[in-house]
């Protein structure tokens, strides 16, 4: 039985099944497994489910008896409850620092031991504001959607009015004493109009900040929104198209699912966009988002295309609809990018000046990059041509160890490996295959290259089989004995392989023409030039902003992994800038390709940055129905396991090994 | 010619056939439509129909009177059966281009309603825009008289004038673009024999709806006066200047505007003024809403130089000269005496002894076409060029929102000492937050400044409205409302000060406020 907040009761039997034999006698005991659809459900985010487990005998006398488990509860996930409380927070700290602002604002001129109460009051409010910025500040680390300048921006609002607030108590505290004192003379309470005036400006500075920030909250909200509709629609695409296929009931259902749910997602987008046209200027409204579109249209279509069994025509209305989607998603996208550059204009105008940089970097590394492949490709035909004659006994040696080697690799018996090293050593066979399949086309370089790799691969498999053996309780099996045997000997093999073809391979000065050595030269000097200015532009991003008056702005706050993306493309550049100087083309390559990626990524943190996506912890939200694990499954699962084995890899102490193995038996038991 | 070629094979048919002299053809009649003279072209078409009823080109002149005359449904069909004749190239296009756009406009205009006054009926959405009606028969039937006056003309039969809800209906019913008519500002058109008006609240401020009223008004009296032969920098020169006609002589209701003064002095001092060959076909289609404003400026203070030399007789004259037949360059030549290359010359040379001012930070007002058809909210402080001054003005805003007038009084104060007195969107939220704390006073002190080089802003209008309301003045109370309604007529504070003025004095009209200041949510 199951019952959602507010709703009614459901109800369904598992056991008996329709199928069981009535004419036989019951079983004592009996277990049944119910995979429950959630889906049907049509379940909403933070929406909470209460279910339990019946269980009724044949009594007559009265009635049946009833035995009731304890009850269970399923709480939808909402990924945007979080944020939307934290929206709130911020909303309750721009009221506090208004409140604050029109206090201070509006203080009269009045006697001395009136100005000194009048400050004693106005504590009250700047501490209320001060902890309720703390508090903030905290709960947004729980905040998936909450942008690491947010977080930055309100620590930094923080720490400046706990100042301001520290000195003016100190202050009003002195003054407050020589009142009592009777000692407070005439013009002594004129530092506390001081102190005032500096909280004036920081109130108001926050103020606008605060509310900068709630207008582009909430218009990222709208974007977040549109994000959902936008994978509601791409899974409905997916299953249309299987449903064009299949004619299945339950894709049908499915499809319906998902209208109903683009649906509230449209009904919600529009309520929040009509209460956002009362709290921010015309300019920044949009009227696809308010409900000027006519995706809903689309919507009934597709759903009239359905019931007539005009999949083609639904489809098609997809289509329509889509573009209609993207058309109004683009539109609150420019709606975004025009409130950031009239109200973070310091912070947008360092991002797209920080992006401009990175974009030319990106380009200079490319050039770097495409011209190292350019001295590769040479280097690699003249080491063809070099080597044709020279070489062929060297290739057909190799070779045939490499034949060798794969006979170790396929003896190695399946059981003797853990689950994970057999896709090691799948990947390594099959880099044996490609080593051979370079060797076969003359391609030295590459050839070594998998070596190197299998070489490695091995060496892991190696250490994981002894360490398998170290902490075996049962001792070495035969079979782990054989398969370690195996590896070693194709390691060995994999190493000769690749001394071999280094002593063949002529070096690089022997391979790269004069030009190419002087360009790998100039290569390196221009892979430092471009290093250095990673360098600086990640001092940059780290570094702070100052508007035209040379005041710090709070609006202009980077946050801290974009300069950590930096780093890495900068000492993928140094490796990169030192193979280049020894004229290693493919591992040079190798790390200006790394150096690359660094940099893409890095780009789309700025841009992330700047247009937040919902976070599921990288994964979207999965919809597939989902199994409640019964009793009879918990027999510590198979990840469990992998996890445990994972872990007795790292050795215990010496003196708690017994103790640390027999606590794993029992874990396992 | 725009129709030229459709009716090619009418010049030859129809001419042919006509056989008496007396008997119309088909390009006499085509030709009396281009001259705006509709009822001789309704009485031609008449007889061309009788002895041609099947004929396409006659479908098509009568289709296209039917469209002149507001029949759009029965247009469009009309202009379907000749579109089903014609062949494919520029003529037929033309034919088809007709069709659709009485197709369009029958669409645009379907469920108008309409009010009847003596000389003209206005046509309008249902709902809201009724109440703009009396106010626009009120300031036509002025017009009416006083353009009578000065050209001489009094149409017989109504004028229509139709008001759309919405800008991109203004782009359906003309040749204009939707960008066009945003780029340039264009508000409103005088074309197909009625007066177009975009709803003043289709604009997130309003415009001046009534001086536009009658500026194209204007170009309606002077279409039909020249029989169509005036060139736009003369047509666009003649509405300028008579825009304000309605509301009494030269004398007193003329000028330049602050704006205006400010781009001429602007555009002399850089030699940047836009030539009459850059204002052909339409001013509406020059690249901005300034160019726009400049060249309104200019053609206004050409009109000005003619009536200084030859007064308004010489000006109908030149009219006359053009009917005639004459070029701009030989008609006003002729009654000013002198080479019309002279003649311009001597007004540029004239134009520099104006002594006109520029104003330094002047921002000449532009039009804003409202997004949403929620209401936004009031923060106009992005149009605050300063940004320390702009987020003084929010933060004003803020506070005024949550009820601390005081604090707002004082963040407002700090933008405007930065922005300047004149800034009025500052000058009016300070003034308004004046006035919501009791003092008028300070609330006048505050607008005024801003009201000087801003006059047709309606927020300051109706802030020192209620502001001399406040302090007893009826007689300057009145005169701002009413300015604030003739811009912004769907505000109900105006209509509501307005209402208590008329009852004082029992004027008729505090009826009609009632009724306006109730219908907008501003009574009890």
């Amino acid at each position: 039985m199951w019952k959602s907040e507010g709703g009614a009761e459901h109800r369904r039997q598992i056991w008996p099944d329709a199928a069981a034999n009535k004419t036989q006698a019951p079983p004592r005991t009996a277990a049944g497994k119910h995979l429950w659809d959630l889906g049907e459900l049509d379940l909403k985010p933070g929406v909470r489910i209460a279910y339990h487990l019946e269980a009724k005998d044949n009594d007559t006398v009265p009635g049946p008896n009833v035995g009731m488990s304890r009850t269970f509860y399923l709480t939808m996930f909402d990924p945007r409850q979080k944020h939307e409380a934290a929206i709130q927070d911020q909303q309750q700290l721009l009221e506090l620092a208004l409140a604050q602002l029109a206090d201070r604002v509006e203080l009269k001129k009045t006697g001395e031991m009136q100005t000194v109460s009048a400050f004693v009051r106005l504590r009250a409010g700047a501490e209320a504001l001060i902890g309720a910025l703390g508090r903030s500040t905290e709960r947004l680390g729980g905040d998936p959607q909450a942008t690491a300048s947010t977080q930055k921006e309100l620590q930094e609002m923080l720490g400046r009015l706990a100042k301001l607030g520290r000195d003016e108590a100190r202050l009003t505290d002195e003054l407050r004493d020589r009142a009592r004192r009777g000692t407070l003379k005439a013009g002594q309470t004129r530092p506390l109009e001081a102190e005032n005036a500096k909280q004036v400006a920081e109130l108001e500075r926050d103020a606008i900040a605060l509310d900068n920030l709630l207008g582009r909250q909430r218009l990222e909200e709208l974007l977040a929104v549109g994000d959902e509709m936008s994978r509601t629609r791409d899974r409905l695409k997916q299953l249309l198209a299987q449903y064009k296929k299949t004619h299945s009931p339950q894709v049908r259902k499915e499809i319906e699912r998902e209208l109903r749910d683009l649906e509230s997602k449209l009904a919600e987008l529009q309520a929040k966009a009509q209460k956002l046209a009362s709290e921010l200027p015309d300019q920044f409204l949009n009227p696809e988002a308010m409900g000027q579109n006519d995706v809903q249209s689309e919507l009934d279509k597709i759903r009239q295309m359905i019931a007539k069994g005009d999949v083609d025509a639904a489809m098609a209305a997809l289509d329509k609809m889509s573009s209609s989607l993207d058309k109004m998603m683009a539109s609150m996208e420019g709606d975004l990018r025009g409130y950031r550059r009239e109200r973070f204009s310091a912070e947008e105008k360092q991002m797209a000046e920080l992006e401009n940089r990175l974009t030319d970097l990106q380009h200079d590394e490319q050039q770097i990059k495409d011209e190292t492949e350019q001295v590769r490709a040479r280097t690699r035909q003249e080491a063809q041509k070099q080597m044709r004659d020279k070489i062929a006994p060297v290739i057909k040696h190799a070779r045939e160890q490499a034949a060798a080697l794969r006979k170790h690799l396929q003896a190695v018996e399946p059981d003797a490996l853990q689950p994970y090293d057999h896709d090691d050593l799948e990947r390594i066979e099959q880099r044996v295959a490609d080593l051979d399949r370079m060797l076969k086309d003359g391609d030295l370089d590459e050839a070594r290259g998998m070596a190197s790799e299998a070489e490695r691969g091995l060496g892991g498999v190696d250490d994981d089989l002894r360490g398998q053996a170290e902490r075996g309780w049962r001792g070495e099996r035969p079979s782990e004995k054989r398969a370690r045997g195996h590896i070693e000997d194709g390691q060995k093999l994999a190493r000769q392989i690749g001394e071999e073809l280094d002593h063949a391979l002529p070096g690089p000065s022997q391979l790269m023409s004069p030009a190419d050595q002087k360009k790998m030269g100039q290569l390196a000097e221009r892979q430092q030039a471009a290093r250095r200015r990673a360098q600086e532009l990640g001092q940059k991003m780290g570094g702070e902003h100052r508007g035209p008056d040379g005041q710090r702005d709070p609006q202009s706050a980077m946050p801290p992994e974009l300069a950590g993306g930096l780093k890495q493309a900068g000492q993928h550049m140094e490796r990169a800038e030192g193979q280049l100087r020894r004229r290693a083309t493919p591992d040079a390559s190798g790390e200006e390709q790394q150096a690359l990626d660094s940099l893409a990524k890095l780009k789309q943190q700025m841009q992330e940055e700047r247009r937040p996506r919902q976070r599921f912890a990288g994964e979207q939200p999965d919809k597939e129905p989902v199994k409640i694990p019964g009793a009879d499954e918990y027999k510590a699962p198979k990840e469990f396991r992998q996890d445990l084995l994972d872990a007795m890899k790292r050795r215990a102490p010496a003196d708690y090994q017994e103790q640390v193995k027999r606590y794993y038996e029992e874990l396992i038991k | 010619m725009r129709r030229g070629a459709a009716i090619a094979i009418a010049l030859v048919m129809l001419s042919a056939s006509a056989g008496a002299a007396k008997a119309p053809t088909a390009e006499q009649a085509y030709k009396l439509i281009h001259e705006w003279r509709i009822d001789e072209a309704d009485r031609a078409v008449k007889t061309l129909e009788a002895a041609h009823p099947r004929d396409p080109d006659v479908a098509f002149l009568e289709g296209d009177l039917l469209f002149l005359h507001g029949h759009y449904d029965e247009a469009a069909a009309r202009l379907g059966e000749a579109a089903a004749h014609a062949r494919s190239g520029p003529g037929g296009d033309e034919v088809r281009g007709m069709r659709d756009l009485a197709r369009a406009t029958a669409e645009a205009t379907r469920g108008f309603v309409s009010t009847r006054g003596k000389h003209f009926v206005i046509w309008h959405q249902p709902g809201k825009d009724a109440l703009l009606a009396p106010y626009a028969l009120d300031a036509l039937e002025k017009a009416y008289q006083a353009l009578g006056d000065d050209f001489g003309d009094r149409p017989s039969e109504p004028v229509r004038v139709e008001i759309y809800p919405e800008v991109s209906d203004l782009a359906k019913v003309s040749t204009l673009t939707l960008k066009e008519i945003e780029t340039s500002g264009t508000i409103a058109l005088c074309k197909f024999n009625r007066v177009m008006i975009v709803s003043p609240r289709a604009l997130l401020t309003g415009y001046p709806w009534l001086d536009t009223l009658n500026h194209e008004y204007t170009h309606f009296i002077v279409s039909r006066t020249s029989h169509n032969t005036v060139p736009i920098w003369l047509h666009e020169g003649l509405a300028k200047y008579e825009e304000r006609r309605w509301r009494g002589p030269h004398e007193t209701t003329g000028g330049l505007t602050p704006t205006m003064e400010h781009l001429l002095a602007t555009g002399l001092a850089n030699h940047h003024l836009i030539t009459f060959e850059q204002m052909h076909p339409s001013m509406a289609k020059l690249p901005s809403q300034e160019d726009t404003a400049l060249a309104f400026a200019e053609v206004y203070m050409v009109v000005d130089y003619l009536n200084t030399r030859v007064g308004w007789d010489g000006i109908r004259k030149v009219i006359a000269g053009l009917k005639s037949g004459d070029s701009d360059a030989q008609a006003v030549a002729r009654v000013v005496g002198k080479p019309f290359d002279q003649f311009q010359r001597d007004w540029r040379g004239w134009l520099r002894t104006r002594k006109l001012r520029a104003h330094p930070g002047l921002k000449p007002t532009e039009l804003k076409f409202r997004k949403g058809k929620a209401s936004a909210s009031e923060d106009d402080s992005g149009d605050i060029g300063e940004e320390r001054a702009r987020k003084l003005a929010r933060l004003g805003g803020m506070l005024r929102a949550r009820h601390r007038l005081r604090a707002a009084a004082v963040e407002y104060e700090k933008a405007q000492a930065i922005a300047g007195a004149d800034n009025p969107q500052i000058a009016n939220k300070l003034a308004r937050t004046w006035l919501e704390l009791g003092d008028a006073g300070r609330a006048i002190a505050a607008a005024e400044p801003a009201l000087e080089l801003y006059p047709d802003q309606a927020g300051p209008n109706a802030t020192l409205g209620a502001a001399w309301l406040d302090k007893g003045d009826d007689g300057k109370a009145e005169k701002y409302l009413d300015q604030a309604i003739s811009i912004s007529p769907f505000d109900p504070a105006p209509h509501c000060g307005l209402q208590k003025i008329y009852q004082q004095k029992n004027d008729p009209r505090k009826q009609r406020e009632a009724d306006a200041c109730r219908l907008l949510g501003g009574g009890p």
